[in-house]
């Protein structure tokens, strides 16, 4: 994994801390011009991963820097699925139909898959369909790794089906040969059950590390505790708590940290992307 | 350790089954759903017993609590049988789709004895019950006015079909995001109020309201706006916002942030005159288990700690929250709208 990773929240108007900022950013970057030319100064200061969410907006995008020469050691890092998606397809129409409807190739195949998977209550297969259907869209494009979404991660945690967890970085690693990773707002949690229940070796786990312990679960003590035993590897993302944090003090904590070797942040304004670019490869 | 049933098991039942199963005190037995297909994927993967009648799973379970997240015109009678039932409620919002069934649950609570909680999860809201906490420490002096908004974009497009656009169902925006907004007024100004006046406006469905419009009247003098809205495109989820005026100055909230401006120093509370601002990064965020937001944690700890903790059971949450449905009765018949 690269030190540092740009992550994608602010093209969606994700903003934690404050919601009229939330609002402006995603006024910024309506259009996906907008969206490419913020990549484009990304790649050209030496960024070279970003993270992001498999919106569809993000498809013309990615099929124009599969033709970009500029982009050619450009990694990209999906986290997958993108909740909403699905979230409101089942609501609308059942949760096997609308698996279905997101199922890449023979709907035949794909369909008798579903039934099957409905049928002896296994979600493996669905789910190893909804990963190829997602990997379709970025067949010309470098990934680096494949992350599964906090809010299916953590999901899955509580649920107590934290075995599909395991499933989901097998299936990754074994058929495309990249690395798995998780998001989760539940670190210590997470990594008890990858590592002590699941058996899974250093599993890559992102989650929320900075040093006013904004959403470190169950506590900033607990957390610093558990990366200390280096038992997973990690990624930090929320360092800056959506602003709360001085790009400073925020890389001074990081730094500090045991087995903390990547960053993930986003922002807005090629001054800051720059500035805490600059800072977490100088203390990394 | 108690006993807990889930009846419902769609977007909301999912997502309460996850954080239960991992809220202290709190031990998942059993789930309930119409659909079997899921029973089946929740049985054999998740080893908890599934039951497809919820009378049946009442009977032969030894339950301490069912969490109900059942379609809205389904309420009263499934809140009806587990108190009847003598079991304790944590049930979505809203408690029912018609005033007077909820007067009746309440009775039957108090009766049985048992604990209704109904999801206002704004309640549990870390920036809301900080706002709470500042009114309470008089920071704006005496409150003389209040705007509380909720908007959203649930229907951006004609409607004319499905359970959103029936008030039978507990369809329209009054009911869906009504019980948000009016909850959010009645904790942080209280439940003494009445109606004034109040509009409704169908924007896109054919059957309902999609903008709500309320005067209420405090029984201190405060007076209160409600604006409701879910046809706005212009958020991207939905969101409540308060502006709060005082003798002492102005607040305004969402749920991640306060903003407010002083004309009056509190040295107690360490706010000088002028502009402030609180963020949710300014407080303390830790919870055992996140999913979808520490109010959705908080709030099933509380049912957790209302069902282990029996000293707090008679002082019943159905009292506090039973308000709203009697002012969203009022807004219908004000309207002219009949339901139930």
């Amino acid at each position: 994994m690269d030190k540092v990773i740009f992550g994608d929240n602010q093209f969606f108007g994700v903003n934690h801390k404050s919601e009229s900022k939330a609002a402006a950013q995603l006024n910024a970057f309506q259009s996906t011009d907008s969206i490419y030319k913020s990549l484009e100064y990304v790649n050209e200061i030496g960024i070279k991963s970003f993270m992001f969410t498999t919106h569809d907006r993000f498809d013309p995008i990615f099929e124009r820097m599969a033709k970009d020469n500029n982009f050619k050691d450009f990694k990209l890092i999906p986290c997958m699925p993108y909740a909403h998606k699905y979230a409101n397809a089942m609501v609308d129409m059942g949760i096997f139909k609308a698996m279905g409807k997101f199922i890449p190739g023979s709907k035949i195949v794909a369909a008798s898959k579903v039934t099957m998977s409905a049928f002896t209550a296994n979600p493996v297969p669905l789910m190893k369909l909804l990963i190829d259907s997602e990997m379709k869209q970025l067949k010309n494009n470098n990934v680096d790794a494949i992350f599964l979404q906090n809010i299916v991660v953590d999901l899955l945690l509580g649920l107590g089906g934290e075995f599909l967890l395991a499933e989901f970085s097998q299936y990754v690693e074994h058929k495309y040969n990249i690395r798995a990773g998780f998001i989760t707002m539940n670190y210590v949690k997470l990594a008890n059950a990858l590592v002590d229940h699941l058996g899974l070796d250093k599993p890559l786990i992102c989650s929320g590390i900075n040093k006013i312990g904004f959403r470190m679960n169950p506590s900033q003590q607990a957390v610093e505790e558990c990366l200390a035993l280096n038992k997973t590897d990690n990624i930090a993302m929320s360092i800056l708590a959506s602003g709360a944090i001085k790009p400073e003090e925020a890389v001074n904590y990081i730094a500090k940290l045991p087995n903390v070797k990547s960053v993930l942040f986003g922002a807005s304004s090629p001054k800051n992307i720059k500035h805490t670019n600059e800072l977490l490869l100088g203390s990394l | 350790m108690k006993n807990i049933a889930l009846i419902g098991i769609g977007k909301m039942g999912l997502s309460h089954f996850a954080i239960a199963n991992s809220t202290k005190g709190l031990n998942i037995v059993s789930v309930c759903d119409t659909s079997k297909s899921l029973l089946r994927a929740i049985s054999k993967n998740l080893g908890i017993k599934s039951y497809h009648d919820y009378n049946k799973m009442l009977n032969a379970e030894n339950l301490d609590g069912v969490i109900i997240s059942v379609p809205n015109s389904m309420h009263f009678n499934v809140v009806k049988d587990c108190l009847a039932a003598g079991i304790h409620v944590f049930i979505e919002k809203p408690l029912t789709i018609n005033y007077h069934d909820s007067v009746a649950l309440q009775t039957l609570a108090k009766t049985k004895n048992c604990l209704v909680q109904v999801g206002f999860v704004n309640r549990f809201n870390l920036i809301f019950s900080k706002v709470k906490e500042l009114l309470e420490s008089n920071l704006l002096g005496d409150v003389q006015s209040y705007h509380c908004e909720m908007r959203g974009g649930v229907i951006l497009e004609k409607n004319t079909k499905g359970w959103r656009n029936s008030y039978a169902a507990g369809g329209g925006c009054l009911y869906d995001f009504g019980p948000h907004c009016i909850d959010l007024a009645i904790f942080l100004f209280g439940d003494d109020v009445e109606l004034k006046s109040s509009n409704l406006e169908s924007v896109f469905s054919s059957q309902v309201d999609d903008r709500v419009h309320a005067d209420f009247l405090h029984k201190n003098g405060v007076e209160g706006i409600i604006s409701i809205d879910w046809s706005d495109p212009s958020v991207r989820k939905a969101t409540n916002l308060i502006r709060v005026k005082g003798t002492f100055g102005e607040l305004f909230a969402n749920k991640q942030e306060i903003k407010i401006n002083l004309n009056h120093a509190s040295n107690n509370l360490g706010f000088n005159v002028g502009e402030h601002e609180i963020y949710v990064t300014d407080l303390n965020t830790n919870v055992d288990y996140y999913l979808r937001g520490e109010d959705f944690s908080l709030q099933m700890q509380e049912f957790s700690k209302s069902l282990n903790d029996n000293s707090t059971i008679n002082k019943s949450f159905i009292d506090s929250v039973i308000t709203t449905d009697r002012l969203i009765a009022e807004i219908l018949a004000q309207n002219g709208v009949e339901n139930g």
